[in-house]
């Protein structure tokens, strides 16, 4: 046997791989180990070999010439443009914040619908830059006019992008006008707020800053006036792509509040939290109404989306200014227990007048207020009756109103009017009572 | 075949001895595989493949106290995959189909084996290795061309010792039938030569 297997084994080695292929096997194992190294391989240092240094008559700095371009490089390409996002107009590094970070950022922006809302917070940047510098009071003319021209140019930015999302998504380009419109609505209603604000300061330095800002709540009422007379000729989008868009909208609103970490029992927090819970009451009514009828579900979701919206331009661009609370752009919607207590709270303070204006009547010697006081009366009975029938809060608000004004310049014909106990911005004859609390409850 | 964690790293000394089993074993490995697929760039990537599983099973963090046994399971392994690959019916149908039974007491008696290895030619024997059934031609490489005892050869193919003896009988039988049967039909050859000579 041991001849055989001797002749055998011999004659096997004949086979074997060629040197070049041993080669090659050799370096593909390496390779493999090198790539796929064994965890805390202490690796012997290989010995470091000598340099020889290059005698030579003169010597540049090679590394600290490096050395000094990367650190040019951080500085212009990362720590500049970064203290550049603070520049406001006038400032030295606005043109890079500007001209180079918000343009690359635009080009990080793909899609048209990324590129609509890119414009539209680039438009909310520069009226924000401007508050800024008007409560420093270094809102100059011609800054104003620059900003003026920059949302000029932001917003016809963002409605030539809608025009192009138009051809390819009917829907999207809907839903990006009316965030654009109702985001320009708040910017101007905001804007317009101030100027009036202003308007009843008497020094000649206040008159002179409210003609300059309503340069920019010009430019941006005009700018949300040609985006709603897009948005008119605009249909209303489907119900799916609305309430997806309205979830969106809400979930950011929350993140925007977790963002802010207000403490629970401020105002600031509870005015918010009902905002969303008013939304959220819509959507579920919304959901509830889209059987029986679609359109007037949809149009429901479009009021939603528009509070989400306001909610989120008032949070990101106009809380902080003291000025301003939730309810100047998303007021209270009540709720049908709401309703009614208020109804009801009108329907009894107009009876405490009829009987107080026919009281002081009895009372009264006066032929002549007493005659006027008859037929303040026959009106009064009038508007109570038509406030009992309706229950629909948008029409007693007004009708209340008129209510108290008549009612308040009749009692006032007896002298009267201190004891009167009226609620505080009741007592007026000027129209638009308190509209800014109670708003219509649904969209028609 | 130890495979133990690792517990206390020994990487430096395991990357050397792994690089001492390459330097030892690779020609062999190449060897033993070309002769079971005849094929020489598959055999050179298996033997690759070899190498790279163990490298990849000491990153795990074990440890392989004989390099050997283990480079010769993991190619067997490898082998078997690419008959797998090359055959429709996996090898182990084809093992269970042949029913391999434990031999004869003759089959089974290493002096037996001795006495039927005497009578061959080892040269010729080699020539006349793909003639024979994989699992005969398998245990012959392992034990006459790599040198493998019964018992490591039972312990890589997982079979018994008995198994193994007996495959290497039959598988000496076999090649001493093909060399008898290649002799005669090369002495019928050529005595029809000298007739027509004369």
């Amino acid at each position: 046997m041991k001849k055989f297997s001797e002749q055998l084994h011999k004659k096997s080695l004949t086979v074997s791989m060629t040197k070049a292929e041993k080669r090659d096997l050799k370096d593909r194992v390496m390779a493999y180990m090198e790539y796929h190294p064994l965890p805390n391989t202490v690796v012997a240092a290989k010995p470091k070999t000598e340099r020889v240094k290059s005698e030579s008559f003169i010597t540049l700095p090679f590394s600290y010439f490096a050395r000094i371009g990367v650190a040019t490089a951080v500085m212009l390409l990362v720590l500049v443009p970064a203290m550049a996002e603070r520049a406001v107009p006038g400032d030295g590094l606005y043109a890079i914040k500007v001209r180079f970070n918000e343009e690359v950022r635009s080009t990080l922006a793909l899609s048209s619908y990324e590129k609509i809302e890119w414009e539209t917070e680039r438009l909310n940047r520069r009226i924000a830059e401007a508050r800024l510098l008007a409560s420093e009071g270094r809102l100059t003319e011609d800054v104003e006019n620059e900003v003026a021209a920059a949302v000029k140019t932001h917003t016809e930015n963002a409605k030539r992008e809608i025009a192009l999302l138009r051809n390819e998504d009917q829907e999207e380009a809907d839903l990006a006008t009316i965030e654009l419109s109702t985001t320009l609505e708040v910017q101007a209603a905001s804007l317009q707020e101030r100027a009036a604000d202003d308007s009843t300061a008497t020094s000649m330095v206040a008159s002179s800053q409210v003609a300059k800002k309503s340069i920019l709540a010009t430019a941006v009422e005009e700018a949300e006036e040609a985006v709603e007379a897009e948005g008119a000729a605009a249909g209303v989008p489907g119900f799916d792509r609305l309430m997806a868009r309205v979830e969106a909208n809400t979930t950011r609103v929350y993140e925007l509040l977790r963002t802010l970490d207000l403490p629970e029992t401020s105002t600031d927090y509870i005015d918010i939290l009902r905002r969303i819970d008013d939304i959220n009451r819509t959507v579920v009514a919304a959901a509830e109404k889209r059987e029986a009828e679609e359109e007037g579900a949809r149009l429901e979701l479009v009021d939603a989306l528009q509070r989400t919206q306001r909610l989120i331009v008032f949070m990101t661009e106009i809380r902080t200014d003291i000025e301003y609370e939730v309810d100047d752009f998303v007021p209270v919607v009540l709720t049908p227990e709401e309703t009614e207590t208020k109804l009801n709270e009108f329907e009894s303070e107009t009876r405490n007048y009829i009987e107080k204006i026919q009281s002081e009547r009895a009372s009264s010697s006066n032929q002549q207020a007493n005659e006027k006081a008859g037929w303040s009366l026959f009106e009064l009975t009038r508007l109570e009756a038509e406030l009992a029938s309706t229950t629909d809060i948008k029409k007693a608000v007004p009708l209340f109103a008129s209510i108290s004004a008549l009612a308040a310049d009749t009692i006032a014909l007896f002298g009267e009017t201190e004891e009167l106990t009226l609620t505080s911005d009741q007592a007026t004859s000027s129209p638009g009572i308190a509209t800014t609390t109670i708003q219509s409850e649904t969209t028609e | 075949m130890p495979e133990a964690k690792n517990t206390a790293p020994k990487s430096e000394s395991q990357e050397d001895r792994f690089l001492k089993a390459f330097e030892e074993y690779n020609d062999a490995l190449f060897r033993h595989a070309f002769l079971r697929i005849s094929n020489r760039e598959k055999a050179i990537d298996l033997v690759h493949d070899t190498y790279t599983k163990v490298w990849a099973y000491l990153r795990g963090g074990y440890e392989i106290e004989n390099f050997r046994p283990f480079l010769y399971k993991v190619l067997n392994n490898l082998i078997i995959d690419e008959y797998r690959k090359r055959k429709e019916l996996s090898l182990d149908a084809m093992l269970a189909e042949e029913g391999v039974d434990e031999g004869s007491f003759d089959d089974l008696q290493e002096s037996n084996v001795e006495a039927l290895a005497a009578t061959i030619d080892g040269r010729k024997a080699f020539e006349l290795l793909e003639e024979i059934g994989e699992q005969y031609r398998e245990v012959l490489i392992y034990r006459f061309v790599d040198q493998l005892g019964p018992r490591e050869i039972s312990e890589l193919i997982e079979e018994s010792e008995n198994v193994i003896s007996v495959r290497i009988h039959r598988g000496l039988k076999l090649l001493r039938q093909l060399i008898e049967s290649n002799e005669e039909l090369a002495e019928e050859k050529r005595k029809h030569k000298r007739n027509e000579k004369i």
